[in-house]
C-alpha cells in the first residue's frame, strides 16, 4: 500500500526508511482495528461455544420453566423406582444423554383418589383448611369479610392421647365441654414455691439468663448495656438497682435470677419461701372425632392436640353466592369433614384421576442432576416404597430449570420503560424542534439533557430508590405506617377487606384521631398499615417493583431517545410543514399530519436503541425493581380484581435477565454444576440483545438509504 | 375534539375555540410540549437534590459516631493495634518469603503430593459405584472369613467375586487415568513436570486398591523433606527463619495487651450506646403510653419506662485502665523495637532469592524497616497525648472520610467510611481501560476513516457499534469465567515476567476488569475520534497530499494535530463513562476494599460498593448516607468529565 516515494519529495530524506516506517504505521492501525473485531469475536464465540449445547440439551424447557434450585443427588442403585412421565423427560434433559444407567423404563398409569364437591355458601371453615382448598384448586381465592368464633370446631385424635390439666384448666374444659372428660379422672398434688424477695438499690451485674428472666416482673433495674440477641447466655451487664425494692417471683424465675452460685445473678438481701399447691387432672383422650368450642381447642392444643384452625381468630364463614365446585384429594376431604362441623358440601362425589406415571431401575449408583421440582415428586412418588434412596445431596441455587421468569420481567421493564421513555421523548423532541425559540429556556434543557447523558447507571439506581422506590405519592385509603408524610384527602375510603386486613396486618381506627396520632397507634400495635375511612396521598414510594423499575430505566434512556427523535423530526424538510400551515392547518394539524409520520421510521430506531440499552442495564434495576428469586409469574400472583389488580400487577417485584446473570456468576458458589445455567442465560440475553442492536442498525442504514426527500 | 363554531372571516380557521383561562387548545398542546421538555431539568435536579438530601446528614452523624469512638477509648485501642498489625504484617512477609523461596527451589517436586490428590479425587468421583461393589464383595469375604463354620463354596465364589471387583476398579481406573492429565488439574498454578506424570498415575492406582500409602510417595516425601533441609540449610533462609523468630516473639504478650484493652473499650462503648440511644427509647415509649387504652399494656409500659437509665456514663473512671496501661505499652514497645532491629539485620538482600514473589516480599519488608520505627513512635505519641473528652472537630469527621484509607462497615468494633479505597480502585481501573483503550480505538478510527476501503469500513464500523451494545454484564461474566484464568495462567509464563505485578496470584483483579472496560470503551473513543477525523476540513488534506506528502503522512502530521482536541475529548468521555461502569467492576475486580498497590491487585470501586451494600442497608442509617455521599461523589466526578470534555468538543467543533 505504501507508495513509491520519489527523491523530490521535500518530506523525505531517506528513501528506504520512510517505507518501512510506512508499512509499519499502516500495519499498526491496521491491526489496532482488527483486534477490537478479533476480542469481540472471540468473547461471542466462546458464549456460542458453551451456551449452545445448553440450550441444545434442554431443548424449549429453558425457555419455558422458571428458574429453580439444581440439586445434585448421589442415587444409590435401586430398582422400580416411579415418577411422574414429566418429570422424567426433565431429568433426562438436564443430565447428559448416557451418563445415566438407566433401565428398564417402562410407561403405566397411576390413578389418584379424589373427591369432587360442591362447597355451599355460609358454610364455615378453619383457615388452615381453606388454604388447603386454595393450593389444590388453582384460581380459587376467597376474599372473605366474616370470622365466626362462636360455632363448634372439630378435631380428630389419632391416637390415644393422655393429658394433664391444672386446675383452672380442667374446670374451664369441663365447663366448655363435658362430653370430652371421661368418668376416670386421676388428680395429683403437687407443691411449687413461690418466693419473695427484697433487692437492695445498688449496682449489680446481670447475666441473660436473669435477665431474660426478670423481664416478665416488676422488678424496676436499670441496664448500663444491652443485650443483643447473638450474645451468649453467660454474658454479663453491669446493672443498677435505682431503689429498694420487694417483688415476688415464681421458683424458675428466682433460681435463674437470684441463685448466689451462679454468676451474674442479683444478690438479695431479704427472702420469704411462699408454699403454694397445685393440682394436676388426668385423663386419656380416646381415638376418635370430636366436635368443641373454640376455647376448649385452644385449651386441648397447649397439651398437644393438632389442629389446622386458627385459634385466636377463629372460623372463617364462605361469603360466596353460588356453591363453587372444587377438588380434594381423597385424604384431605376426609381431614376438612372430620375437622369442620359447619361446612356445608354437596354433591360429593368420588373419581380417580389417572397420571402418567414411568417406573425405571438404575444399574448402578449414579449422579444425578434434578431440579427441586422433579426431585420433590420423585421422593413423593416413592415414598411408600422406599425404593429412591440417595446418599449425599448437594443444593445450587438458581441452577436449575429454565430461564422464563427472567424472559418475562425483562420484557415486562422494557414495556413499562418504552411506554414512558417514547411518550415523554417524542413530546420533548417535538418542542425542542417545532416549537422552542433559540433562548435560556431550549439551552438549560439542552444541558440537562446532556449532563443527564453522562450521569452513571448507578446513580440513576440510586435516585430511582430514593424517588420511586421509598418517595412516590400512592393514592390508598391504607397507607403504610412508615409513609414520608400521609396527607389526608377526603373522609372516605374503601376499607379493606378481613382477609387483606389480616394479610398485610392494617390497624383498623374507628376513634377519630389526627393522621399522626393514628400512626401512632399503629405503631404501637406493631401493624405495618392503618386505615381510619381516609383516603389519603401518601408519599410511601411504590416498593421494590417493576413500575418501579420500569421508571427508573425510562428516565436512564431519555437523553438517547430525545436526541434520536430529535434528529428524526430535523430530517423531515421544512417544506412539508411549510406547505401544511400555507393550506391553512394550525401548528398542531400539520405536525400532527405532516412532520410526525414521516419522522416515524426515525422514532422507531430510537426506540429499538433504546430497548438495547434498557435491556441490558443491570445496576439500575438491581434495587429498584429486580429480585432474585420468584416462584410465580408476575400475573399468577395477582388476588385482586378490577382496576386494583392492575396496580396490584405493577407494584410487583420481577427477575430480570442481566440480574439473574449477576445472581448466577456473581452471588452464588461456581462449580460445574452452574456452568450450564450461566452460559445458557448469556447466550439467550446476548442473542436477544444482539438481536435487537442488529435490528436498530440495520433500521437506521435502511431507513437513511431509501428516504431521500 | 371540541365543537369549532365557524366564523366568516377566516375560511381555514373556524374560530378561536375553546379557551380555559386565555389558553386555547394550540397552546395547551404548546404548554404540554414543553412540560414534558422540562423533565430532563426536572429530573437532574431532583438527582442532585436527592443525593444531597440522603446524604446531607452523613456528617454530623459521622462526627457524633466517632466522638463515642473516642469517649469510649475505643481511639486508643487502635493507636496500639496499628502497631500490633505492622508487626505481625511482618511476620507473615517473612513466613511467607521462605516458603515461596522453598517452592521454587524444589521445582515441580514440591507440588506432586497436591497434584496427586488431586487427580486421585478425581478419579475416585468417577468411580464411586465400583467402589462400593469393591467395599460391599470386600465386608462380604472378610464376615465369611472370620465365621466359624464357613463353606467352602460359598467363600470360594466370595473370592472371586472380590477379584473380580478389584480387577474392575483397577481397569475403570487406569482407564479414567489414562484420560486424565495436568491439563485436569483444578489448580492450574501447580508446577509440573512430565516425568512424574507416569509413576503418578501407577502410584494412585495401586494407592486407591490398597489404601496405603505408595512406594512413589514416600519416596517423593523423602526426598521433599531431603531438598527442604537442603534448602534450609543455606545461609540467607536460616537468617530469615532466625528473623522470622525475632518478629514474632514478641507479638504474643503485645497481643495480650492489645486484647485487654479491647475488651474494656468494647464494654466502655456498649455503655455508650446505651446511654445515646436511651432518649429515643424513652420518647417512644411515652408516645407509646399516651395512646394506650388497656390499664396492663399502660402498666407495662410504665415499668419498661422506669427501666431505661438516662444517666451518662463515667467516661473518666471507665478509660483509666487505658490511661494506667501506658507504662506497660512502653515496655512492650521497646521490647518490640528491639528485636525488630535484629531481625532487620538478619533479612537477606533480595538478589539471593530464587523466586520473585519470594524477592517481592523481601523488598516489601524492607520497605517496612524504613517506615515502622518512625510509625511506632507516631503511634506512642498520640497515644501519649490522647485525651478520650477532647471534643471531635467537624473537619476531622469531613477529612476522614475524604482521606481515609479505610471503609469498614457491619463491624461490632466500629465503622470507619473512608472513600480513598475506593476512589483509587475506581481510578485505577479507569485509567488502565483508557491507556489499553486509546491505541486501539484511535488507531481504529484512523484506519477506518483514512486508510480503510469502502467495504472495510462498511463492515467496521457497524461491528464496532455492535460491541457497543454488549450489555456490561456479559462482559463481567466472561471476565469471571474466563478472562480472569487464562491472565492468571499466561502471566506465569518466563517471557512474561517482565512486567511489574506478573505473576498474577489472583483471578479477579484490577488488569482483568480494566481489559474487558476497555473493551467497552472502545466503542465510544472510537466513533467519537472519527467524528473528530470527519470534521477536518478537506483542504487540510489536499494542500498536504499536494505538497507531495504521502497518506499517512498527511494523517499522523496534518490532520491528527488539527483534531487533536477533538481525540482528547473523546478520550476523557471515554473515562468518564468508565468510572460510572458498574457490572464489570463489581464482578471482575475482586471485591478487597484497600488501596491497590500494583494494577495486579483485587481492588474495590465505587460503583461496586454502591452496588454491592445499598440494598442491605436500612434508610437513615450511618452506612446509607455514607453511600450516597460516595454516590454524590462519584456523580459529581462523572458529571465534571462529561462537562469539561463537552467543552472541549465544543470548541473544536467552533474552531473546525
Amino acid at each position: 500500500m505504501a507508495k513509491q516515494v520519489s527523491s523530490n519529495n521535500p518530506f523525505c530524506k531517506k528513501k528506504n526508511g520512510i517505507k518501512y516506517n510506512e508499512i509499519f504505521q499502516f500495519g499498526f492501525f491496521s491491526f489496532a482495528t482488527y483486534c477490537i473485531l478479533l476480542c469481540a469475536i472471540v468473547i461471542f464465540g466462546k458464549i456460542i461455544l458453551e451456551g449452545t449445547p445448553v440450550l441444545w440439551n434442554k431443548g424449549t424447557d429453558f425457555l419455558t420453566k422458571k428458574p429453580q434450585t439444581l440439586v445434585v443427588v448421589e442415587a444409590i442403585e435401586s430398582e422400580n423406582i416411579e415418577i411422574p412421565t414429566e418429570n422424567f423427560d426433565n431429568i433426562l434433559n438436564s443430565n447428559d444423554d448416557d451418563a445415566l444407567p438407566i433401565e428398564n423404563v417402562e410407561e403405566f398409569e397411576k390413578p389418584y383418589p379424589y373427591n369432587r364437591f360442591k362447597l355451599l355458601p355460609d358454610s364455615i371453615i378453619g383457615e388452615g383448611y381453606l388454604k388447603n382448598i386454595e393450593q389444590q384448586n388453582k384460581g380459587f381465592f376467597l376474599i372473605y369479610t366474616e370470622r365466626d368464633t362462636t360455632s363448634p370446631v372439630g378435631f380428630s385424635v389419632t391416637k390415644d392421647k393422655a393429658l394433664s390439666l391444672k386446675t383452672a384448666e380442667f374446670e374451664k374444659l369441663k365447663e366448655l365441654a363435658p362430653d370430652l372428660i371421661p368418668t376416670e379422672v386421676t388428680t395429683r398434688e403437687v407443691t411449687l414455691t413461690d418466693f419473695k424477695v427484697t433487692i437492695a438499690k445498688g449496682e449489680y451485674s446481670l447475666s441473660k439468663i436473669a435477665f431474660t428472666a426478670l423481664t416478665p416482673s416488676t422488678l424496676i433495674f436499670q441496664m448500663r448495656e444491652g443485650f443483643a440477641d447473638d450474645d451468649p447466655d453467660s454474658k454479663t451487664c453491669p446493672t443498677l438497682i435505682p431503689s429498694t425494692q420487694t417483688i415476688t417471683v415464681d421458683a424458675s424465675t428466682y433460681f435463674a435470677a437470684f441463685d448466689e452460685d451462679e454468676r451474674g445473678t442479683l444478690l438479695v438481701e431479704a427472702q420469704e419461701e411462699l408454699p403454694k399447691k397445685t393440682q394436676f387432672h388426668q385423663f386419656t383422650l380416646k381415638k376418635g372425632n370430636y366436635k368443641v368450642s373454640l376455647p376448649a381447642l385452644s385449651i386441648l392444643t397447649k397439651q398437644g392436640i393438632t389442629s389446622q384452625h386458627n385459634l385466636d381468630r377463629g372460623s372463617i364463614v364462605v361469603n360466596v353466592e353460588q356453591p363453587i365446585e372444587l377438588i380434594l384429594t381423597a385424604a384431605s376431604y376426609e381431614q376438612l369433614i372430620a375437622a369442620n362441623p359447619g361446612i356445608k358440601v354437596s354433591d360429593t362425589e368420588d373419581f380417580e384421576q389417572k397420571e402418567n406415571y414411568t417406573r425405571f431401575s438404575l444399574a448402578k449408583d449414579a449422579e444425578i442432576r434434578i431440579d427441586t421440582e422433579d426431585l420433590e415428586a420423585l421422593n413423593k412418588a416413592n415414598e411408600t416404597s422406599g425404593n429412591f434412596k440417595t446418599s449425599s445431596k448437594y443444593t445450587h441455587s438458581y441452577s436449575g430449570g429454565g430461564i422464563l421468569g427472567p424472559i418475562v420481567g425483562t420484557a415486562l421493564l422494557v414495556i413499562i420503560c418504552m411506554a414512558v421513555a417514547l411518550f415523554t421523548g417524542i413530546a420533548t423532541a417535538t418542542f425542542l424542534n417545532e416549537y422552542a425559540r433559540k433562548g435560556a429556556f431550549t439551552k438549560s434543557i439542552r444541558l440537562a439533557m446532556l449532563n443527564l447523558a453522562g450521569v452513571p447507571s448507578i446513580v440513576f439506581g440510586l435516585f430511582g430508590l430514593g424517588l420511586f422506590v421509598m418517595l412516590a405519592p400512592c393514592l390508598t385509603s391504607t397507607p403504610h405506617t412508615e409513609s414520608k408524610w400521609s396527607v389526608p384527602l377526603a373522609p372516605w375510603g374503601s376499607a379493606p377487606q378481613l382477609r387483606v386486613i389480616e394479610e398485610k396486618k392494617i390497624h383498623m381506627e374507628t376513634r377519630e384521631l389526627s393522621t399522626s396520632d393514628v400512626i401512632s397507634a399503629a405503631k404501637a400495635d406493631s401493624k405495618e398499615y392503618f386505615y381510619d375511612g381516609w383516603t389519603y396521598l401518601s408519599f410511601q414510594g411504590w416498593g421494590t417493583c417493576m413500575l418501579a423499575g420500569g421508571f427508573t430505566l425510562a428516565i436512564m434512556v431519555l437523553p438517547v431517545i430525545i436526541t434520536s427523535c430529535e434528529e428524526s423530526l430535523r430530517a423531515v424538510p421544512m417544506g412539508f410543514r411549510e406547505a401544511s400551515l400555507a393550506l391553512g392547518a394550525s401548528k398542531w394539524q400539520s405536525i400532527r399530519t405532516a412532520v410526525l409520520p414521516y419522522a416515524l421510521p426515525g422514532i422507531l430506531t430510537a426506540s429499538v436503541l433504546g430497548i438495547t440499552r434498557v435491556a441490558g442495564e443491570t445496576a439500575p434495576i438491581m434495587f429498584t425493581a429486580a429480585a432474585a428469586e420468584r416462584s410465580d409469574l408476575p400475573w399468577e400472583a395477582v388476588q385482586a380484581t378490577g382496576f386494583s389488580a392492575f396496580i396490584e400487577f405493577l407494584q410487583q417485584s420481577v427477575q430480570a435477565l442481566p440480574y439473574h446473570i449477576y445472581t448466577v456468576a456473581g452471588r452464588i458458589p461456581q462449580s460445574e454444576y452452574t456452568q450450564p445455567m450461566q452460559y445458557g442465560s448469556v447466550l439467550v440475553f446476548m442473542l436477544i440483545v444482539m438481536a435487537l442492536a442488529g435490528i436498530s442498525i440495520w433500521l437506521r442504514v435502511h431507513f437513511r438509504n431509501k428516504i431521500k426527500w | 375534539m371540541k365543537k369549532k363554531k365557524p366564523t366568516t372571516d377566516n375560511p381555514f380557521f373556524s374560530g378561536k375555540g375553546f379557551r380555559i383561562l386565555g389558553v386555547g387548545k394550540q397552546e395547551a398542546i404548546k404548554y404540554f410540549f414543553g412540560g414534558n421538555a422540562t423533565i430532563a431539568i426536572i429530573v437532574i435536579g431532583l438527582i442532585i437534590g436527592f443525593l444531597i438530601y440522603h446524604s446531607a446528614n452523613f456528617f454530623p452523624q459521622y462526627r457524633s459516631k466517632l466522638e463515642l469512638y473516642r469517649k469510649s477509648g475505643q481511639e486508643f485501642v487502635d493507636y496500639a493495634s496499628e502497631q500490633l498489625t505492622a508487626q505481625e504484617k511482618l511476620k507473615s512477609l517473612s513466613i511467607q518469603a521462605r516458603e515461596y523461596e522453598v517452592k521454587s527451589r524444589l521445582g515441580p517436586l514440591y507440588d506432586v503430593k497436591p497434584v496427586h490428590s488431586d487427580l486421585k479425587m478425581q478419579v475416585l468421583q468417577s468411580i464411586s459405584s465400583e467402589r462400593k461393589n469393591y467395599k460391599r464383595s470386600k465386608t462380604r469375604l472378610d464376615k465369611l472369613k472370620s465365621a466359624t463354620e464357613t463353606d467352602a463354596k460359598a467363600l470360594e465364589t466370595a473370592e472371586k467375586e472380590y477379584e473380580k471387583a478389584r480387577e474392575i476398579i483397577r481397569q475403570t481406573a487406569e482407564k479414567k487415568l489414562s484420560e486424565l492429565d495436568y491439563s485436569d488439574l483444578s489448580n492450574r498454578l501447580w508446577a509440573t513436570d512430565k516425568k512424574y506424570l507416569t509413576p503418578i498415575r501407577e502410584s494412585i492406582v495401586e494407592n486407591i486398591l490398597t489404601g496405603e500409602q505408595t512406594a512413589f510417595l514416600k519416596e517423593i516425601s523423602v526426598e521433599e523433606q531431603k531438598q527442604t533441609e537442603e534448602v534450609e540449610q543455606l545461609e540467607f533462609i536460616k537468617n530469615l527463619a532466625q528473623a522470622n523468630e525475632k518478629f514474632s516473639k514478641p507479638i504474643l504478650p503485645f497481643n495480650r495487651y492489645v486484647k485487654n484493652l479491647r475488651e474494656v473499650a468494647s464494654k466502655n462503648k456498649a455503655q455508650a450506646v446505651n446511654y445515646v440511644s436511651a432518649r429515643d427509647r424513652k420518647e417512644a415509649l411515652q408516645k407509646k403510653l399516651e395512646i394506650a387504652t388497656d390499664e396492663a399494656v399502660k402498666a407495662r409500659t410504665e415499668l419498661q419506662l422506669q427501666r431505661i437509665l438516662d444517666t451518662e456514663p463515667d467516661y473518666a473512671s471507665l478509660n483509666k485502665p487505658l490511661y494506667t496501661s501506658l507504662d506497660q505499652h512502653k515496655k512492650l514497645q521497646g521490647e518490640i523495637l528491639q528485636s525488630n532491629k535484629e531481625a532487620f539485620a538478619l533479612v537477606p538482600d533480595t538478589d539471593v532469592f530464587d523466586s520473585k514473589i519470594a524477592r517481592r516480599q523481601i523488598r516489601e519488608i524492607k520497605e517496612i524497616e524504613e517506615t515502622i520505627e518512625a510509625m511506632f513512635t507516631a503511634k506512642r505519641e498520640q497515644m501519649e497525648n490522647w485525651d478520650h473528652s477532647k471534643p471531635y472537630p467537624f473537619s476531622q469527621a469531613v477529612t476522614g472520610f475524604f482521606f481515609g484509607t479505610k471503609w469498614i462497615t457491619n463491624s461490632s468494633w466500629q465503622d470507619i467510611y473512608g472513600i480513598l479505597p475506593l476512589l483509587s480502585g475506581s481510578f485505577a481501573v479507569a485509567l488502565i481501560a483508557v491507556i489499553i483503550a486509546i491505541p486501539f480505538s484511535v488507531g481504529g478510527a484512523i484506519y477506518v476513516n483514512r486508510l480503510a476501503t469502502q467495504t472495510e469500513q462498511n463492515i467496521i464500523k457497524p461491528f464496532i457499534e455492535f460491541i457497543g451494545a454488549i450489555p456490561s454484564i456479559v462482559l463481567a461474566f466472561f471476565g469471571v469465567v474466563v478472562l480472569g484464568t487464562l491472565i492468571q495462567e499466561y502471566s506465569q509464563s518466563p517471557w512474561l515476567s517482565w512486567i511489574p505485578g506478573f505473576p498474577v496470584e489472583g483471578r479477579l483483579t484490577i488488569l482483568n476488569a480494566g481489559l474487558l472496560l476497555a473493551l467497552m470503551s472502545v466503542p465510544t473513543i472510537f466513533t467519537l475520534c472519527e467524528d473528530a477525523l470527519n470534521n477536518v476540513p478537506k483542504a487540510y488534506k489536499e494542500a498536504s497530499l499536494s505538497l507531495g506528502a504521502t497518506k499517512l503522512q498527511t494523517v499522523l502530521k496534518v490532520i491528527l494535530p488539527s483534531c487533536a482536541s477533538g481525540i482528547i475529548a473523546a478520550i476523557l468521555l471515554g473515562f468518564g463513562r468508565i468510572i460510572g461502569e458498574t457490572m464489570v467492576v463489581l464482578l471482575v475486580m475482586g471485591g478487597r476494599i484497600a488501596i491497590p498497590k500494583s494494577f495486579t491487585d483485587p481492588a474495590h470501586s465505587m460503583t461496586g460498593i454502591l452496588a454491592q451494600e445499598i440494598g442491605e442497608v436500612d434508610e437513615g442509617s450511618l452506612h446509607w448516607g455514607a453511600l450516597f455521599m460516595v454516590g454524590l461523589v462519584l456523580f459529581i466526578i462523572a458529571l465534571s468529565l462529561n462537562y469539561i470534555s463537552q467543552r472541549i468538543l465544543k470548541k473544536f467543533t467552533q474552531h473546525g
